[in-house]
C-alpha cells in the first residue's frame, strides 16, 4: 500500500506541474480524485476543475464513492492500453501524465471506446466496493426486487449490487452530458453519442455476468437453489469492447436532434438499427502517425515496433513508413524463479541481449 | 351398505365437486407462494478484505474492519514472514445498508457460505490441478447488545478443500484469470446471532513445499482474492411457510384421527393397504409439524438435520405406499395383504433411503460440531459420499422400474378381468363395476396429474429463475414462482394424502361419526348380492369377486 500511495503522490505532483499545458478530458480529473481523497484533505475535493456542476454535486453527496470512481477509471485506462498495445493509437493517454488527452474533442471511434470502457470500469469498481462493504449505502442493494416484496432486508434479502453500480455510474457520468448548457447546444450530437457509448459499456458489463448457483436442498439436492451473478473481469469487458470498436457504427445528428445511422463506407451497407451495446461514432479518426497538438495525437515516433510482423504492431504499419532504428539492448530479466505463495518470488537475474526496433 | 372404500360409494357429481374444491385449494397454495412470499433464499456477496496482522494471529485478536491495516493490492505486497499468516482475509457479515448495520435474524433458519477463490495466471506461481487448499478459519459472532468490535469465538477450524480451476489456452498470460469451482465453506443450521466475523489465513509451509509440492497451499497459484457468498432463507418465506404448515398440521391430524377410528371400527383387521395409508398420513403429520417455531426463540442448530430426516421419512413412506398400492391391486397374486411379499421391492427404497440417511448424518451431523466440515473435502469422505449417493440413485431407478412394471401389470389385469366379466353379470353389476374401475383410474390419474404438476411447476421455477437473472430483471408474476413452487408442492403433498385418507377410508353405512363424504346412498340394488353383505372387504375384491370365484 505504501509504495502505491507514494506513487500517486508523485503522479499528483506531475499533474499539478503540467496542468496548464493540458486540455484535459474530465476523466483525468476523476483519476485524481483518489489522490485528493486519500490524504487528510481539508480543501473541498469536489471542486476540481473538469467536474461539471452536477458531478460536483454528486461528488459532495457521495464522497466515499469517489475513490472507487477514480480506481475504476484507472483500471479502465489500463485495460484500454492493454487492448491497444502495438496499435497506432494506444489509448495514448500517458499514464505518467495521467490524462487522456484532447483526443476526445473529436467524436471518433477511439473516443467511443474510451467512454464505454471508462463507464464500465466505474460500474465494475463500485460493484466491487459494495461487496467489500466499503460503501455503506450499497452493501445490500435495494435494486431489482419485485415490487410486492417489502424493502425489509430480513423479509426478502438484497438486490444485485451491480445494479447499484450501474445506476451510480449513470447518474455520475452521464449527468454532464445532460446538463443543459446553451453554449454546448451545437454539441448536442456529441452528448448523445457519449451517453450512448457510456450506456453501451455498462450494458456490456451487465450482460456478460455469469450466473453461479449453489444447490442446498435436502442432502444438497437442487430443489433449493440460490444463484448469484458473477461480474466479468475488466479484461473480458475490454476484449468485448475491442470487438465492438471494430464494428463501431457511424452516426450523425439529424434535424430532429436524434442520432441517425449512416452507411458503412466500406460495404456501402446501411444498417437499420444498432444494438444498445454497439459503439457509435461521428468523426473520422485523425492520423495517429504524426504528432499533432491540435488534434491531440502523439504520433508513433519512438514507439517500439516488431520487425517483420504484418499486424498493427509491425514496424511497417506502426512507423507509418518512416522506417525504424534498431538498437541493441541488454535486458535484465528474472529467471529460475522459485515459488513462494501469493506475494513473493525469489529469482535470479539473467541478462539477455535483444534487439529493439524503434520507429523514427 | 357394506363394503368398499369411500371412493366406490361416491357419485360422480360429488367426486367432481371434491376435485374442483381441491383444485381451488391447490391454486390457493400456489398463489400464497406467488403473492405473499419472497423468493425462498437470497445471498449476500462479500469480497474479503486483506489485512496485515503482524502478530500472525498468535495474539488471538480478531481482525476486523476497524483495526485492519489494509493491503490494497495483494500482488504488490511484500510479506515479512515466510508462512504468510500475517495476511488475513476478513469479512463481516452482513453488510450495512444506508449506514445501518443489517442483522441476521433467527427467521433465516440456516446460513451457508460458499467461497470463490480468484486465481490469476502467473509464470512463477503455477497453479496445478487438484491443488489442496488449506484455510485457517476463525468465525466469531457478536450479540446485539455487545460493543461494536467485541467478537466472541464461534468456531476455529482448519479447512482443507481441493481447488479445481480451469483456464482457456489463450488466457495463459499475465493477467489471465482462472475459472475456479466454488468451495463449500460452512453451513450453520440456525442463524441466531445477528453478526458474524470471519478471519481466514492461508498459511504456507516452505519446508513442506520443498519436500513435497503436493502439500497444502503449495500449488494454488497466484491467489488474488477471496470472495464469500453467504446464502440464507428469506425471513418472509419462513413466515409464509411456517404459517402454511401450522395451518395444515391440525387439518391432516384430524383427518388422520378420523381415518384411524374408521379402520378401528371394522370387524376385521386392517388391510395392509389401509395400514400403509395410515402410515403415510402419520408421516405427513410429522412432516407438517411446525417445529421451526421453536427456532425463532431458541438456538437449535440440529433443525436442518431434522427437517431433512422428516422429508426423507415422508418420501420413503410415499414410495413404499405406491408400491403397496399397485401390488394390492394385482388380483391374481395370492400373496397380497402381506408386507413380506414386498420385501424385495421395498428393499430398494430402504437402500436408497439408508444411503441418503448415512450421507446426511455424516454431512449435517458433523456440521453440528464443526460448521466448516464437508464430507467432500477429503478423498475418503467424498468416496463414501459418492458411494452412498450412487447406491441411492441406482436403487431409486430400480424401484421406479419395478413400480412401472407393476402398474402395467395392474392395468392389464383390470382390463382382462373387465372384459371377462362384462358379459357374465347383470346390467347393474356391470355398471357398478365400470364405475369403480373408472374411479380407480381416476385416482391413479390423480397421482399422475400430481407428478405432472410437480414437474411443470419445477420447470416454471427454472424459468422464473432464468428471468430473474436475465439482463433486465422483470418483476413479473413468474419471478416469485420459486416460492410458489414450494408452497404449491407442499399443498399438493397434503391434498394428495388427505384425499387418500378420505377416499380410501372403509365406507361404513352404520358408522355414526361418518362425514359427508361417505354418507352416500346411491342405488343400492346391487347390495342384494349376498356375497358381500357381511364382509367388509377392500374395493378391488368387492367388484372382482364374481369374476374370480
Amino acid at each position: 500500500m505504501i509504495p502505491r500511495r507514494s506513487c500517486w503522490l508523485i503522479l499528483l505532483l506531475n499533474l499539478l506541474n503540467v496542468q496548464s499545458l493540458l486540455d484535459a478530458s474530465w476523466w483525468s480529473t476523476v483519476a485524481q480524485l483518489s489522490t485528493a481523497l486519500a490524504g487528510h484533505n481539508v480543501k473541498p475535493v469536489c471542486e476540481l476543475p473538469g467536474l461539471s456542476p452536477g458531478q460536483a454535486q454528486v461528488c459532495e453527496l457521495f464522497k466515499d464513492h469517489m475513490p472507487a470512481v477514480s480506481i475504476g477509471a484507472q483500471n479502465a485506462i489500463q485495460e484500454c492500453q492493454r487492448q491497444f498495445t502495438g496499435h497506432r493509437w494506444n489509448c495514448s493517454t500517458h499514464y505518467s501524465t495521467g490524462m487522456l488527452g484532447p483526443i476526445h474533442k473529436m467524436a471518433t471511434r477511439e473516443a467511443a471506446f474510451t467512454y464505454a470502457i471508462l463507464s464500465a470500469g466505474v460500474t465494475h469498481e463500485i460493484g466491487r466496493r459494495c461487496k467489500q462493504g466499503l460503501l455503506t449505502s450499497c452493501g445490500c442493494s435495494d435494486e431489482t426486487k419485485p415490487k410486492n416484496v417489502p424493502t425489509d432486508w430480513s423479509w426478502g434479502g438484497c438486490g444485485d449490487n451491480v445494479e447499484y453500480g450501474y445506476k451510480f455510474s449513470r447518474d455520475f457520468i452521464d449527468i454532464r452530458e445532460k446538463e443543459h448548457d446553451p453554449k454546448r447546444n451545437h454539441d448536442n450530437g456529441r452528448s448523445l453519442m457519449n451517453r450512448r457509448n457510456n450506456e453501451a459499456g455498462r450494458k456490456i458489463l451487465k450482460r456478460h455476468r455469469k450466473p453461479k448457483c449453489k444447490c442446498h436442498g435436502v442432502s444438497g439436492a437442487c430443489n433449493m437453489k440460490t444463484c448469484w451473478m458473477q461480474l466479468p473481469s475488466m479484461e473480458q469487458v475490454g476484449k468485448i469492447l475491442r470487438n465492438k470498436y471494430d464494428k463501431a457504427i457511424r452516426v450523425q445528428i439529424n434535424d430532429r436532434g436524434n442520432l441517425q445511422l449512416l452507411a458503412d463506407e466500406a460495404t456501402k451497407e446501411r444498417k437499420t438499427r444498432a444494438l444498445p451495446t454497439d459503439l457509435v461514432f461521428m468523426d473520422d479518426s485523425p492520423d495517429y502517425c504524426r504528432f499533432d497538438r491540435h488534434s491531440g495525437t502523439l504520433g508513433t515516433e519512438g514507439r517500439v515496433c516488431k520487425r517483420g510482423s504484418g499486424g498493427a504492431e509491425g514496424c511497417d504499419s506502426l512507423c507509418c513508413g518512416r522506417g525504424y532504428n534498431t538498437y541493441t539492448q541488454e535486458v535484465k530479466s528474472k529467471c529460475n524463479c522459485k515459488f513462494e505463495w501469493c506475494c513473493k518470488v525469489v529469482c535470479q537475474t539473467c541478462n539477455n541481449v535483444t534487439q529493439v526496433d524503434i520507429c523514427k | 351398505m357394506a363394503g368398499g372404500a369411500v371412493i366406490e360409494n361416491l357419485s360422480n357429481r360429488k367426486l367432481f365437486v371434491i376435485f374442483a374444491g381441491l383444485l381451488v385449494i391447490q391454486i390457493m397454495f400456489f398463489l400464497i407462494g406467488a403473492w405473499y412470499a419472497p423468493s425462498p433464499s437470497s445471498y449476500m456477496e462479500f469480497e474479503m478484505i486483506t489485512c496485515r496482522d503482524e502478530t500472525k494471529g498468535l495474539s488471538g485478536e480478531w481482525i476486523h474492519r476497524d483495526n485492519c491495516q489494509q493491503i490494497s493490492e495483494l500482488s504488490e505486497y511484500t510479506p515479512s514472514s515466510f508462512d504468510l499468516r500475517e495476511i488475513v482475509f476478513i469479512a463481516k457479515m452482513p453488510h450495512t445498508r444506508d449506514g445501518i448495520e443489517l442483522e441476521y435474524s433467527p427467521w433465516f433458519q440456516f446460513l451457508l457460505g460458499v467461497l470463490h477463490v480468484d486465481v490469476e495466471y502467473s509464470e512463477h506461481f503455477k497453479y496445478v490441478a487438484h491443488a489442496p487448499l488449506e484455510l485457517e478459519v476463525r468465525m466469531g459472532y457478536r450479540d446485539k447488545e455487545s460493543k461494536k468490535n467485541e467478537w466472541k469465538e464461534l468456531v476455529t477450524s482448519n479447512v482443507t478443500r481441493i481447488l479445481e480451476c480451469t483456464i482457456a489456452e489463450d488466457e495463459k498470460k499475465a493477467g489471465g484469470t482462472y475459472d475456479c469451482d466454488m468451495l463449500d465453506l460452512f453451513e450453520l443450521g440456525s442463524s441466531s446471532y445477528p453478526f458474524y466475523l470471519i478471519n481466514i489465513r492461508i498459511p504456507i509451509n516452505q519446508q513442506a513445499c520443498q519436500f513435497d509440492n503436493k502439500s497444502a497451499n503449495c500449488q494454488i497459484g497466484k491467489l488474488t482474492g477471496l470472495r464469500l457468498i453467504e446464502i440464507h432463507q428469506n425471513g418472509g418465506f419462513t413466515l409464509v411457510w411456517l404459517w402454511t404448515k401450522t395451518f395444515m398440521t391440525p387439518v391432516v391430524a384430524i383427518c388422520l384421527w378420523w381415518y384411524y377410528n374408521r379402520i378401528n371400527q371394522l370387524a376385521r383387521n386392517p388391510l395392509l393397504l389401509e395400514r400403509a395409508i395410515l402410515l403415510l398420513g402419520l408421516s405427513l403429520v410429522i412432516l407438517d409439524f411446525p417445529i421451526e417455531w421453536i427456532s425463532l426463540t431458541y438456538r437449535i442448530p440440529f433443525l436442518l438435520l431434522i427437517s431433512d430426516l422428516r422429508q426423507g421419512l415422508f418420501y420413503t413412506v410415499l414410495f413404499s405406499f405406491w408400491l403397496i398400492f399397485a401390488g394390492e391391486h394385482l388380483i391374481d397374486d395370492n400373496t397380497r395383504n402381506n408386507l413380506k411379499s414386498y420385501r424385495f421391492n421395498l428393499s430398494f427404497i430402504i437402500t436408497a433411503s439408508l444411503g441418503l440417511l448415512i450421507y446426511d448424518l455424516i454431512e449435517r451431523g458433523i456440521q453440528l460440531y464443526d460448521p466448516f466440515y464437508s464430507v467432500w473435502s477429503s478423498p475418503t469422505g467424498s468416496q463414501i459420499a459418492y458411494f452412498a449417493i450412487f447406491i441411492s440413485a441406482i436403487s431409486t431407478v430400480a424401484y421406479f422400474i419395478f413400480l412401472f412394471f407393476k402398474i402395467a401389470r395392474v392395468w392389464s389385469t383390470i382390463k382382462s378381468k373387465r372384459s371377462a366379466q362384462i358379459y357374465q353379470t347383470s346390467e347393474n353389476r356391470r355398471l357398478k363395476v365400470e364405475g369403480v374401475i373408472y374411479r380407480f383410474k381416476f385416482l391413479m390419474l390423480f397421482t399422475l396429474l400430481c407428478s405432472a404438476f410437480t414437474i411443470a411447476a419445477y420447470f416454471m421455477k427454472q424459468y422464473g429463475e432464468a428471468q430473474l437473472h436475465g439482463d433486465e430483471a422483470r418483476d413479473g408474476f413468474l419471478t416469485g414462482s420459486t416460492s410458489a413452487f414450494f408452497t404449491g408442492a407442499f399443498g399438493m403433498c397434503n391434498i394428495y394424502v388427505l384425499l387418500l385418507l378420505a377416499m380410501y377410508a372403509p365406507s361404513h353405512k352404520h358408522y355414526r361419526g361418518a362425514s359427508q363424504l361417505i354418507d352416500e346412498n346411491d342405488d343400492d340394488e346391487i347390495m342384494e348380492d349376498p356375497s358381500n353383505q357381511h364382509t367388509e372387504s377392500n374395493a378391488m375384491t368387492t367388484f372382482l369377486k364374481p369374476s374370480t370365484d
